[in-house]
């Protein structure tokens, strides 16, 4: 079991991926701006974060590249969920430190995969 | 008046302000009920739609398929299904069937009022009702533009194949936005792009060939390269063939964008086409080629805009090529006309630049 930190200041699809996670026996974490996200991730250091793009108080690339420069939580996979489609989004996505990317509207099957095989990868 | 009278008249004006406040009173408070029941009624059934994900055969109760708690189960379905994609949508759709809601829908469409034809439009779209495509298509001829533009972007929700040409055919006819349909064609993706590429080919249209031009870039639909690149010749069309290019980034691509560039710099003022070069630079700086340095560099010292986005172009090419260039340039210009360069701000550290005074040679 691990502990998933979910931001996105979308309710519905906090509620969405928190449904699909706990079915997979994962602990979920929500938070739905910027700032809440860090402040949730230095207090509880969670073993994966799922961060929406364009949130309120902070970006997602902000938070992304904060938990990079962050000691304790530079090594913890980091997924963009996000409605930002475009190659140019995606090379940013991942110039900030994040691990993959996930494009809105989302599978939740594509998700879960994705998130069950990175948790596999940071256990190894 | 009487004083008799004048009581009367202030005691009817009392009791019907009372009667008001009264009637207010009670409306509000038949309302919070209703919220509070229908927050209960959320709080209860979204386990039931967050369960048909995933599940062709949801567990809808008989009681909660009418009345209010079935467009309760409506509003949480259609939440889930805008945000999701994939085969797991297939029982959030079966709980709208099974609150008859699909039905409504489709009788929906023939209503007179223009708000829930688009309500029903909307809602086959987010379904992604591929048996109401024909419905659907006859709504982008509505009289109201709301209802065209949902039924545009249902559409692009229904996808397969046969969806772009009435959505090109409502553009052409001036019936949906040219936003509208590029949004709805984005939406059909990949697997559409060769019926794209042959509107951006064969539509009759300017606008039509311009939204063409422009999905395609976005799509990075690589096989559409030899389309743009000779759609960069059309007039109407060519700024949005050039970005797409500069989208698709194919090398390939460069001799054509180098040329139209060259004609550009070289045109009369009176054929100077600044948005067109403007793009043509934007476009080379995405591709990324160095065999644009040379062209690009000619860019500076023509306007504020187009030194800035020569300079964008050129600054991932690397500083010490574009320098190189920059230098040769200088000497040119130096030479033949005495006009000076402009700097390659932000491109090359400033230590390495000249100073702006010994390059006004």
């Amino acid at each position: 079991m691990s502990l998933v930190l979910v931001a996105d200041d979308d309710v519905e699809v906090c509620t969405l991926v928190r449904f699909k996670l706990e079915q997979l026996g994962h602990d979920t974490l929500l938070a739905h701006d910027g700032e809440e996200a860090m402040r949730s991730a230095l207090d509880v250091v969670p073993d994966l974060v799922l961060l929406d793009w364009m949130m309120p108080r902070s970006t997602g690339i902000e938070v992304c590249e904060a938990l990079r420069a962050t000691p304790m939580l530079a090594r913890v996979p980091i997924v963009m969920l996000t409605a930002r489609a475009r190659e140019s989004d995606l090379e940013r996505g991942f110039a900030a430190g994040a691990d993959d990317y996930v494009t809105k509207p989302f599978s939740l099957r594509e998700l879960a995969s994705r998130v069950e095989a990175l948790l596999e990868r940071a256990r190894r | 008046m009487s004083t008799s009278a004048g009581v009367a008249v202030a005691a009817a004006l009392v009791g019907l302000v009372a009667l008001l406040a009264l009637f207010v009173a009670v409306e509000r408070a038949h309302r919070e009920r209703r919220t509070s029941r229908r927050e209960a009624d959320a709080e209860r059934l979204r386990p039931v739609v967050l369960g048909a994900l995933g599940n062709r055969d949801p567990a809808v109760a008989p009681a909660d398929r009418r009345g209010p708690t079935a467009r309760v189960l409506e509003e949480l379905a259609v939440g889930v299904l805008e945000r999701t994609r994939g085969a797991d949508r297939e029982g959030v759709v079966a709980v709208l069937g099974s609150t008859g809601a699909l039905g409504r829908a489709r009788d929906g469409l023939d209503s007179a009022r223009a708000a829930r034809r688009r309500h029903s439009v909307e809602l086959l779209g987010v379904a992604g009702d591929r048996s109401a495509r024909r419905l659907v298509v006859a709504r982008l001829a509505d009289r109201d533009a709301d209802v065209r533009a949902a039924a545009a972007r249902a559409l692009g929700r229904i996808g397969g194949p046969g969806a772009v040409a009435p959505l090109m055919e409502a553009l052409g006819d001036r019936r949906v936005s040219a936003t509208t349909v590029s949004m709805a064609l984005l939406r059909l993706g990949p697997a559409a792009a060769p019926e794209v590429r042959s509107h951006l080919l064969d539509g009759h249209d300017p606008a039509v060939r311009v939204v063409a031009a422009d999905v395609l870039g976005v799509l990075g639909d690589r096989p559409s390269r030899p389309a743009l690149e000779e759609a960069v010749g059309d007039t109407a069309v060519r700024v949005s063939a050039v970005r797409a290019l500069g989208r698709l980034g194919d090398p390939r691509s460069v001799p054509v964008l180098l040329d139209r560039l060259e004609d550009q710099l070289e045109a009369p003022l009176v054929l100077f086409d600044r948005q067109l070069t403007l793009t043509l630079v934007e476009a080379l700086g995405l591709v990324g080629d160095r065999r644009a340095v040379g062209t690009l560099s000619r860019c500076f010292g023509r306007t504020q805009r187009l030194s800035q986005a020569a300079s964008a172009a050129l600054a991932p090419m690397g500083p010490r090529r574009s320098l190189r260039s920059m230098r040769e340039r200088e000497e040119q210009e130096r030479r033949s006309r005495g006009v000076p360069v402009a700097s390659l701000a932000g491109v090359v550290r400033p230590a390495t630049l000249p100073s702006p005074r010994s390059s006004r040679g």
